[in-house]
């Protein structure tokens, strides 16, 4: 009785610590965002955080490395986003600090490739979005996204591909930065695909391939014939507070959209996606 | 209050005998629902003017990928008008001596009271408002004192062999006496859907809706078991005076209708924890009072989904197994993610409220 008492009180002690520490790592993380750290705070904060037993703070840790935005701390990113034994939003927070860090290295694009086969749905969608932020026209990237986006469950329409929406969106995405014209064929299936989001991301990736020159006029005007245009979404125009965000801009100083067009557009990115 | 005039004034000899309207159950709760929604659609603008003036609003703030700045600056706190309207028909059509009554109003002033709270600390300190843990301790006691009241007290509208009873959908009989469990039972109950209409509040006119249908719902079986011909015929336990309830049921159903006139798809007004916690806590006392629990998850079936979402979700999967099981939680944030507009994922909910709402309905002879 006395030595389960004892580990309930070591549990509750060990919970409160945990608790305590996430905090408090939350915390810094915050004012690390809002810009109120100075550099040295950070990289101090990163190798404390690193060697916590607690994921959550190793994962706060993980964030900062990309707020930092310094190559040292790569390595660490790229030992946890290839540890598919760990937590998953480790790994998906290590590729995104890598995308944010912005170094194109072999290792790097490599872990990222690796990335795109990783269980967890949200590392495949932010390794596909960090190859297309930090590479363009690579072939093996390419081979590896197609790979990627074939690895999936057979659909309704007996294609097999990639399940989840998010990642087939991502890898769209980054076909868009880097596929050639064999990336070119295998897009009528994300063109009609399910997801309108997937759809308008297949067809910038249309639009990247045209700029790119991979694709010649009539091929993009054949491609785009093919969506389904009738979406479940839409973003909303409020006309009235897109004004009074400009006006709130002209006085700010910031830059300030000249016609009704750009206002809408002003309203509409900050709409829901 | 014209009760009480029937009761004090009628007379079948005299002009009075027009009073004997109020005595009618089912005059009165049309009534009340007529008032409420006129009280609500003619206060709203009062109202949303008074907030935007005492500059209540929701600030600007982002889920996750989900931006929703563009509702920053609408008024929020709408539920004070829900309750208003609510509990103005109460006071007018209802027995006010009935115990039944004097429960549910208790009710909406705790939970009023606690959510009001929760606002105006967001209001006051930005983004977070009362601690998680001050609103659980609220809902508690709240909940413990509820149990006390049904089963100790001679106050208790309950028959004391009734008060324990566990009453399941598709049963006839109570299927088990949960005795001194009746109090963690009642208190997850009040807690539970509390909670789950708070988190379904999350997209304009989502939560409202189902929250007027579980109370038509409610409102219906509180109508047959305070029938005795009715309980009789459908095999429920008699509850003297429990169609009582069933005159706020359809005050919240009124009051609903007039607030989503301005709630609904972009919103003019948010409810507020003052209005998510109220209508919760009526819900879960008037399920409690009518022992009808688990109608209340049946009929409620999308709060138990989004609150589930909610849990699974933040307390298990994020905190433990280290990443996402829904794209995002509650359950509308990931159909929102998945790029479908607001009102569409609003309505589909609102199908499916219905047809939770009939589920349970049909349960009243499925038995």
């Amino acid at each position: 009785m006395m030595g389960l008492i004892g580990r309930c009180k070591e549990l509750f002690v060990s919970f409160r610590d945990k608790r305590l520490q996430v905090s408090r790592a939350g915390g810094f993380l915050n004012r690390a965002r809002r810009g109120h750290t100075e550099r040295m705070e950070l990289i101090e904060a990163i190798a404390r955080f690193r060697r916590s037993p607690y994921w959550e703070v190793r994962n706060i840790g993980v964030k900062l490395c990309g707020l930092l935005g310094e190559n040292d701390q790569s390595p660490w990113l790229l030992e946890l986003l290839s540890k598919r034994s760990d937590k998953g939003f480790l790994r998906r927070n290590a590729a995104d600090s890598l995308r944010a860090i912005g170094t194109a290295s072999t290792d790097v694009l490599m872990a990222l490739m690796h990335g795109l086969e990783d269980p967890y749905w949200e590392v495949r969608s932010v390794s596909a979005l960090a190859l297309a932020d930090l590479a363009q026209g690579d072939a093996a990237i390419e081979e590896a996204l197609l790979t990627a986006l074939a690895a999936g469950r057979k659909n309704r329409r007996g294609e097999v591909i990639e399940t989840n929406f998010d990642v087939r969106r991502s890898l769209a995405v980054a076909l868009g930065a880097h596929g050639s014209s064999a990336s070119f064929a295998v897009l009528p299936a994300l063109l009609t695909d399910p997801n309108w989001q997937v759809r308008n991301a297949a067809l910038e990736t249309c639009h990247a391939m045209y700029r790119r020159g991979i694709i010649d006029q009539p091929a993009l005007a054949a491609a785009i014939q093919q969506v389904d245009i009738t979406a479940e979404g839409f973003k909303p125009v409020f006309t009235l507070s897109a004004t009074y965000r400009r006006l709130l801009g002209s006085i700010d100083g910031r830059d300030e959209p000249r016609n009704g067009s750009e206002v809408a557009h002003g309203a509409v990115s900050e709409g829901d996606d | 209050m014209f009760y009480w005039l029937y009761e004090v004034l009628y007379d079948p000899d005299t002009p009075f005998k027009i009073l004997r309207l109020f005595k009618y159950l089912t005059f009165r709760t049309i009534y009340s629902t007529v008032t409420a929604f006129l009280l609500s659609f003619l206060l709203g603008p009062v109202m949303i003017r008074w907030l935007k003036r005492a500059q209540i609003k929701d600030e600007s703030w982002k889920q996750g990928m989900i931006d929703v700045a563009h509702k920053s600056g609408t008024p929020t706190m709408g539920g004070l008008l829900i309750i208003i309207a609510f509990l103005i028909p109460s006071l007018l059509w209802c027995n006010l001596a009935n115990p039944y009554v004097q429960v549910i109003l208790t009710a909406t002033i705790w939970f009023g009271l606690l959510g009001g709270l929760d606002d105006y600390l967001k209001l006051k300190r930005g983004k977070s408002g009362l601690a998680e843990r001050y609103k659980y301790i609220g809902q508690i006691v709240f909940g413990t004192g509820l149990a006390i009241t049904l089963l100790y007290t001679t106050y208790s509208p309950l028959p004391g062999n009734l008060a324990p009873a566990l009453f399941i959908p598709f049963i006839k009989g109570p299927i088990l006496n949960l005795g001194i469990l009746y109090l963690v039972f009642i208190t997850l109950v009040i807690v539970g859907s509390t909670n789950a209409v708070n988190m379904t509040d999350g997209l304009d006119g989502l939560a409202i809706v189902p929250v007027m249908l579980v109370s038509v719902i409610m409102g219906v079986f509180a109508y047959v078991m305070g029938n005795i011909k009715h309980a009789e015929y459908l095999h429920y336990a008699y509850l003297d005076g429990a169609g009582e309830i069933c005159v706020i049921c359809a005050a919240v159903a009124g009051a609903g209708i007039g607030f989503l006139w301005y709630n609904t798809y972009p919103a003019q007004l948010f409810m507020g924890d003052i209005g998510s916690l109220a209508l919760g806590g009526v819900l879960g006392t008037v399920a409690i009072l009518i022992k009808q629990e688990f109608i209340l998850f049946l009929a409620g079936g999308v709060f138990v989904i989004e609150a589930a979402s909610v849990l699974l979700q933040k307390y298990i999967f994020t905190n433990w197994v280290g990443r996402r099981l829904f794209m995002r939680a509650p359950l509308h944030d990931t159909f929102k993610y998945r790029g479908i507009a607001e009102p569409k994922v609003v309505v589909r909910f609102w199908i499916i409220s219905v047809i939770f709402a009939l589920l349970s309905l049909s349960t009243l002879k499925l038995r």
